[in-house]
């Protein structure tokens, strides 16, 4: 069999590698582009983030967050709502760093730092606008080991 | 480089035509949810329309929440624009005729399917991370600067941290 839906949604998080990341203030929603860290074998996807920003504040009162990515050329969108949760994890910020963390703090002992975790809930992806999505339940399969449940959840978008 | 403030909302505008496709996020009971939708732009009337079908989840996620994203990424100009606005769900077959595009016929029975409804987007707030390193960011507010016609407020210019 092909790869599963879950598997292409992994897939294509990592290969467009940016994305929008949105936040709700209890008001209106905010989006900001953050470089993701795809590690479906931790079912999780990780950002590094600074304390000193305003989407900490609003992680912390409504830590249900949407994560976007789009290729427009190759017409690839993902859709990805899931948990968050911030941390300053030392040992997963030394883990994470590198080249373009370098960009922002001058080293991983930055107490500003703090990690981003977003535990996905479910994912839908579309090859093309309006065309047929698939709708994932990203259940914890890489903690599990089993299957996620994909059973009837492929639907058509309705644009 | 900063662009003088007129410049960035020329910018912004350019932008949401040649991306085209934008991610539309709203609120929901469950959570945030986006999905891709075509935009189409009115730069004078200081709008963005979209048609969308009334049988879709969206449009009673809208109406109960009319505060929605939109997110319009470029990738080869290394160009990510993050709009917040207000949107409302209208039922009007008028207004679908004077924005529907040929390649709409895919999906509807032209501008009078009874599934077809435009969503009428007001944008509020844009923020922009442009260019190659992304460091500057332009937020101002449109209805500012469509109200008075006054430079948008850059004053607020936030440096935001984009992790390449």
């Amino acid at each position: 069999m092909a790869e599963s839906d879950t598997d292409r949604v992994w897939e294509l998080m990592k290969k467009i590698g940016i994305c929008m990341l949105a936040t709700w203030d209890g008001r209106e929603l905010h989006a900001r582009p953050m470089g993701a860290y795809v590690r479906p074998e931790e079912n999780a996807i990780y950002f590094l983030s600074d304390a000193r920003r305003q989407k900490d504040e609003e992680i912390r009162q409504y830590a249900k967050v949407c994560l976007a990515f789009a290729d427009t050329s190759k017409q690839n969108y993902v859709s990805l709502a899931g948990h968050a949760e911030l941390s300053s994890d030392r040992g997963k910020i030394r883990e994470l760093w590198g080249t373009p963390a370098k960009a922002w703090w001058d080293s991983p002992e930055d107490p500003n730092i703090r990690v981003l975790k977003v535990t996905p809930a479910e994912a839908e992806f579309w090859d093309a606008p309006g065309s047929t999505v698939a709708y994932v339940k990203m259940a914890a399969a890489a903690l599990t080991g089993s299957r996620p449940d994909l059973g009837e959840n492929r639907k058509v978008a309705m644009r | 480089m900063f662009m003088a403030e007129e410049d960035h909302l020329a910018r912004v505008w350019h932008i949401i035509a040649k991306v085209g496709v934008c991610m539309l996020t709203t609120y929901t009971a469950g959570g945030l949810r986006a999905r891709p939708l075509e935009a189409r732009p009115d730069r004078d009337a200081g709008l963005i329309w979209f048609v969308t079908d009334l049988r879709s989840a969206k449009e009673h996620e809208i109406e109960s929440a009319p505060d929605v994203g939109l997110a319009f990424i470029d990738k080869s100009d290394n160009a990510y624009l993050s709009i917040t606005a207000r949107a409302e769900v209208r039922r009007d077959h008028a207004e679908a005729a004077e924005i529907w595009k040929s390649t709409d016929n895919l999906w509807w029975q032209g501008p009078d399917d009874p599934n077809v409804c435009v969503l009428r987007v007001t944008p509020i707030t844009a923020e922009l991370w442009d260019g190659p390193s992304s460091k500057a960011v332009a937020a101002f507010e449109f209805a500012k600067a469509r109200l008075t016609g006054a430079e948008p407020n850059l004053g607020e210019n936030r440096k935001v941290t984009v992790r390449m």
